[in-house]
């Protein structure tokens, strides 16, 4: 298992693509783009159905696994309003339901504005970014000038790894600078785009459901 | 030559033709008049004829002509012009004649490079590359890229690849010869490229209407995304099935791999080691398309890697 500490807090990354705050009992996760399928299918683009019901599965999976006392989505939890039809709305009550002793928060990304916050029955609390909390922020878009140490999703970060032989790897990661951190997307249908990586970030793949960390052996 | 190569050539410059150098006189009635040229110039002609693949009896035709060359017999002006060339193909390496199979082990900063030129085109090596990557990875877990041209391929891994092994337990072989294929198949990612066509044409990845200014952001996602959700979530799909049918047409009724095969199998195998790339590798190794194919653990092949930093 995969830990980082930061500011006296641990951090535990896990290979389904979220982040467990031991101290909180919060589970951080990003970009699940619930209802992409659905918003092709909406366009006359046919795509296989099955990713929104297996992301929220895993998710529960997860809470099951873990102490969850609270949630922070850090953006595009909805992928369109297109998408966001009565098969999904009802996925994601019987989600809601089934945890509904959980807090959640979600802050909006660009997806989320344009599709709408959740019903408000179903308890999320919706929050512009940044969300300040216990001396960490959390937001969608990776920020600029932040103060405390921030969390992020939005960009769906993956590294290029290169070897002998010509081969080459994309792998999605968890990505760690010294002043925040970017969280792969968990949404199944959702692609990823090459990071930039200086010395001294921290980067973690996630290959074949392990989490590797990459060491930097450039020099 | 091809137009829209020579269009793009003003009279007075240079350009690079049948190993001559030319200056462009005129264009007129199809006809190009050129004549010798002083200056110099890098400009080199391409057509896609280049890219289309030998026939029958063209490639046999060439490694007739091979064999007059292996032979000392060189007739034709053509073959005159490329003299160098095979004198350093013969330093480095062999000249193979209609008989023999030519193998080159190349050990290079990239890693182990195994060049086979059965001088079949490239659809044929295309399909042989796949077969032979995959059939030595089931000897060991490896991982290639692959590269072809009309004369041969190149199986390129950072690990030594068994080829003597591998030519004993036939790797040439017909037999098994189908189920072969349909795994080289499921392990490279021919399928997977062959989708790209296909997701287009099915409308699966949508450009936008032309002058609309609506977002379609939000129906956008890469053939390649798509073929991976297809596969998971919809592996009986018809365009999957698609993908997969036009890739095995092309490696078995258009390539004549079993034919080609079978001639393989009557030849003699020369593996020669050099340490210089030779003329005849060297194509293909500049080739920038390449195959992939893995039969090891991927914790074990990101171990040997590295990020690339920026």
């Amino acid at each position: 298992m995969k830990t980082i500490r930061i500011k006296n807090n641990e951090f535990i990354l896990l290979p389904e693509k979220a982040i467990y705050w031991q101290e909180e009992e919060t589970l951080l996760v990003s970009d699940l783009h619930l209802g992409k399928s659905d918003t092709f299918r909406h366009s006359g683009i046919y795509v296989p159905t099955g990713t929104t019901s297996s992301d929220l599965d895993r998710l529960n999976k997860l809470i099951n696994n873990l102490k969850v006392k609270k949630i922070i989505f850090l953006g595009d939890l909805l992928h369109h309003r297109s998408g966001y039809n009565t098969k999904v709305k009802n996925a994601l009550k019987d989600w809601r339901d089934k945890n509904n002793k959980i807090e959640i928060i979600l802050i909006r990304g660009n997806h989320d504005l344009k599709a709408g916050d959740p019903e408000q029955s179903l308890d999320f609390i919706c929050k512009d970014e940044p969300y300040n909390y216990n001396g960490f922020e959390f937001r969608h878009f990776p920020p600029k000038n932040n103060s405390d140490y921030c969390f992020a999703g939005h960009i769906h970060p993956s590294v290029m790894l290169k070897g002998k032989g010509n081969q080459y790897l994309k792998l999605p990661c968890f990505y760690f600078s010294e002043k925040y951190s970017l969280l792969p997307s968990f949404g199944s249908f959702t692609g990823s785009s090459k990071i930039k990586v200086k010395r001294g970030d921290k980067v973690f793949v996630i290959a074949d459901d392990k989490l590797l960390e990459i060491k930097d052996r450039m020099d | 030559m091809e137009e829209s190569f020579i269009s793009r050539i003003k009279p007075g410059s240079v350009f690079v033709f049948a190993g001559k150098l030319l200056e462009l006189i005129s264009i007129r009635d199809m006809t190009v008049t050129v004549k010798k040229a002083t200056k110099k110039s890098t400009n080199i002609p391409r057509w896609d004829g280049g890219r289309m693949p030998l026939s029958t009896e063209l490639s046999k035709m060439i490694r007739f002509k091979l064999e007059q060359i292996s032979k000392g017999i060189i007739e034709s002006r053509e073959l005159k012009c490329i003299l160098p060339i095979i004198y350093y193909q013969e330093k480095f390496s062999i000249i193979p004649k209609q008989s023999e199979l030519l193998i080159e082990k190349i050990k290079s900063d990239d890693g182990y490079h195994i060049f086979i030129y059965p001088f079949e085109g490239r659809l044929v090596h295309e399909g042989l590359a796949a077969l032979t990557g995959y059939r030595i990875s089931k000897l060991q877990p490896i991982t290639f890229t692959m590269a072809y041209n009309d004369y041969g391929f190149d199986l390129l891994s950072d690990k030594e690849i068994p080829i003597e092994e591998a030519i004993k337990g036939g790797l040439f072989s017909t037999e098994n010869l189908y189920n072969d294929i349909i795994e080289s198949l499921n392990l490279s990612e021919m399928a997977k490229r062959q989708f790209r066509e296909i997701a287009r044409i099915s409308g699966l990845v949508f450009q936008g209407y032309p002058g609309s200014k609506k977002s379609t952001r939000q129906i956008q996602a890469s053939s390649s995304l798509l073929f991976d959700i297809f596969n998971r979530y919809d592996p009986e799909n018809l365009l999957l099935y698609q993908a997969r049918k036009e890739v095995m047409e092309r490696q078995l009724e258009e390539s004549r791999l079993y034919k080609s095969l079978e001639r393989i199998n009557e030849c003699e195998f020369r593996i020669i080691e050099t340490e210089k790339f030779t003329p005849l590798s060297f194509p293909i190794l500049a080739d920038i398309m390449r195959d992939k194919m893995s039969t090891e653990k991927i914790e074990e092949r990101i171990m040997k890697m590295q990020l690339d930093l920026e």
